[in-house]
């Protein structure tokens, strides 16, 4: 397996940027941002975490699924392309440099969603025409969980993988016949390693299990769920609602929440328009209200806790994704201060 | 819903203003790159501060702006809520009472000496309300001033014979999917999570915390937030003042208790 310098990556990007379009972790005051990059070393690889996740590129905040117009007779036209980053370029493909393990194994949620329960055309476009470079953490953020959920690690799901040896080098592991061919395609900017770095890689490995890994685990969670809905320890779900302000930024920020909502905006004339979807979270409280006014979750704290199992009970039971990697992004954004691990330790008993 | 129009006819509509800066009716004249779209399928009949020639009702929808302020008002909106199939309050004055509902919260005999002095006795003034106090409003449309968008929007809905949809969630919405950093974890008094959204998230956007100027949401946890608040230090003056600023006297907001 190869090797690249720290100083060569820029130089990587700017190449890659002649053949594809380059998305990367970008400053965005004082935090970050996925980006269209023009320049390499706009590239931010030592980013912590971005605001929204990568999930945007694929399944934007809002994307027109269909536009309709009324002449004679009504016409539909489906509007595939509309919103995908490289729009203007037509089929280019684009790289998405720089995408921590834990938004890896949320990127293989959605595709499970979005790719295999309900195929979505709009995704699996826009899925298709991109490649994954991610990038190794080399230290966990106090909101970071990812040793809870085991996702601090990643072993697919990516084309190449840079692991951080040390200051100035990354081991390359290469996830996909895509990937290799990234490789032969840029051959002046990657080096061969040498038993030395093999050495390294295997000492940084194992160092990480000591700084990610969580005495707590996962495992058991959704049996214990099941035992918390009404009662035992059913303070914790009263809690959480007297808290929650009901903003639902904790699932637009999430890396997994594949939840929208289906609009239609018509022009003024009445003679044309279009159907978009926009990201919808279930916190939020109209979410479940169906025709006729009736909502099926009424108060704070039935959401909340739809939100926790959904994220920890329903998604793992059914086919074993993860609803939650353990990014730490509803922690860092929710304004109440509810973290997702404190709430997976109480109903743990931890 | 009733259609309001059939299908060769135009919208009638008004656009009247009460006690207010005259703000909100400034942003349907900037709404100038639809206007004439605007004209083509609606009718102003009465708009006085655009036009000179208007007409008395009735009106399939009016617009009022400002607060009700006087007796002679309270005459007005009665009226022309008769006169109106579809009545949409607009602008915060007009939903809550706006910024001047402030002079509820003292004695308005006390602010009437202080602003016309002695002279003050012919000034008819009861405390600054919403148009809800007195009538029925079927719309409101938040914002000082209002976003142009949702003028449009409402208009469009009822052209197509669809009740407009309100929104019923904060600021924070809007704000998040435009990706801006949050100001209330930098620990500024941001208003944006018990704010009714519909302004993309103006403020924010540029790096300015939300003033609250489009009121609470209908489930705004105002406990939790101001709990939230003092945690960060801040003030229960500082609180308090930033929820009198422009809807005080919103229902919800009226009777707080900071403390
Ligand atoms: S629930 Fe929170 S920690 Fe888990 S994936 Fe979503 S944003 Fe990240
Ligand atoms: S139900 Fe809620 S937690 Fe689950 S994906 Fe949808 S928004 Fe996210
Ligand atoms: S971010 Fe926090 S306050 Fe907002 S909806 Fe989520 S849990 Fe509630
Ligand atoms: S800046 Fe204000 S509006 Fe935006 S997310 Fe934070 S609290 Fe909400
Ligand atoms: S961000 Fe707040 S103060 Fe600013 S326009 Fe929106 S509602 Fe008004």
């Amino acid at each position: 397996m190869p090797l690249i310098k720290k100083q060569k990556i820029p130089l990587l990007v700017d190449k890659m940027l002649k053949k594809f379009d380059v998305i990367g972790p970008v400053p965005k005051d004082e935090k970050y941002v996925f980006s269209k990059v023009s320049r390499g070393e706009e590239v931010f690889l030592g980013y912590d975490t971005s605001i929204l996740p990568p999930k945007k590129i694929f399944f934007p905040q809002e994307e027109t699924l269909i536009t309709f117009k009324k002449d004679e007779q009504l016409e539909f036209k489906p509007a595939l392309e509309d919103g995908t980053p490289s729009k203007t370029d037509g089929d280019r493909k684009f790289v998405i440099f720089g995408v921590h393990a834990c938004d890896i194994h949320a990127i293989l949620t959605l595709d499970k969603q979005f790719m295999e329960v309900y195929p979505d055309p709009y995704y699996i476009s826009k899925r298709a025409r991109s490649l994954i470079i991610g990038v190794s953490c080399r230290e966990p953020k106090e909101t970071c969980f990812c040793g809870i959920m085991g996702t601090y690690t990643v072993e697919k799901g990516f084309d190449l993988f840079l692991e951080q040896i040390d200051e100035d080098e990354f081991y390359v592991i290469v996830g996909s016949d895509e990937g290799r061919k990234l490789l032969s395609a840029y051959p002046d900017f990657f080096e061969a390693s040498t038993e030395e770095t093999l050495e390294k890689l295997r000492k940084v490995l194992k160092e990480k299990d000591e700084k990610f890994a969580d005495s707590v685990s996962i495992t058991g969670l959704p049996t214990l769920l099941e035992q918390e809905f009404d009662s035992v320890n059913g303070e914790i779900w009263e809690e959480l609602g007297e808290k929650c302000l009901g903003c639902g930024t904790c699932c637009l920020v999430c890396p997994t929440c594949f939840c929208f909502n289906v609009v239609d905006k018509v022009e003024l004339s009445g003679k044309e328009g279009l159907t978009k979807r926009v990201w919808d979270s279930c916190l939020l409280a109209d979410f479940a209200v169906i025709a006729g006014g009736f909502n099926f979750r009424p108060t704070q704290t039935s959401r909340i806790r739809y939100r926790i199992y959904h994220k920890l009970k329903y998604e793992l039971e059914r086919g074993g994704i993860l609803g939650c990697v353990g990014c730490g992004r509803c922690n860092i954004a929710c304004p109440a201060g509810i973290k997702m691990q404190d709430v997976i330790k109480k109903i743990k008993g931890e | 819903m009733i259609f309001l129009v059939s299908d060769k006819g135009k919208l009638k509509v008004a656009i009247l203003g009460l006690t207010c800066c005259g703000g909100c009716q400034l942003e349907i004249l900037n709404l100038e790159p639809v206007l004439l779209d605007l004209v083509e399928v609606i009718e102003l009949v009465n708009f006085p501060e655009a036009q000179s020639e208007n007409k008395d009702g009735p009106y399939d929808v009016a617009f009022v702006e400002g607060s009700v302020t006087t007796r002679e008002e309270i005459e007005r909106i009665k009226n022309i809520r008769k006169e109106s199939k579809f009545l949409v309050a607009l602008g915060t004055c007009a939903c809550y009472g706006g910024v001047q509902s402030i002079r509820n919260f003292g004695d308005v005999e006390e602010a009437r000496k202080q602003v016309y002095d002695d002279d003050g006795s012919h000034i008819d003034a009861l405390p600054a309300t919403g148009l809800d106090e007195h009538v029925n409003v079927d719309y409101y449309m938040r914002g000082c001033p209002v976003d142009r968008s949702e003028i449009v929007d409402v208009l469009t809905s009822l052209l197509i014979g669809k009740t407009p949809e309100p929104k019923h969630y904060s600021v924070c919405v809007e704000c998040k999917l435009a990706e801006y950093a949050c100001l209330l974890n930098e620990g500024k008094l941001c208003m944006g999570p018990v704010t009714n959204a519909g302004c993309k998230a103006r403020c924010p956007a540029v790096s300015v915390p939300c003033d609250g100027c489009r009121g609470p949401y209908d489930q705004a946890n105002l406990e939790s937030f101001i709990e939230i608040l003092k945690e960060k230090k801040i003030s229960v003056e500082d609180i308090l003042r930033k929820f009198r600023m422009y809807t005080s006297w919103a229902p919800q907001y009226r009777n707080l208790k900071v403390i």
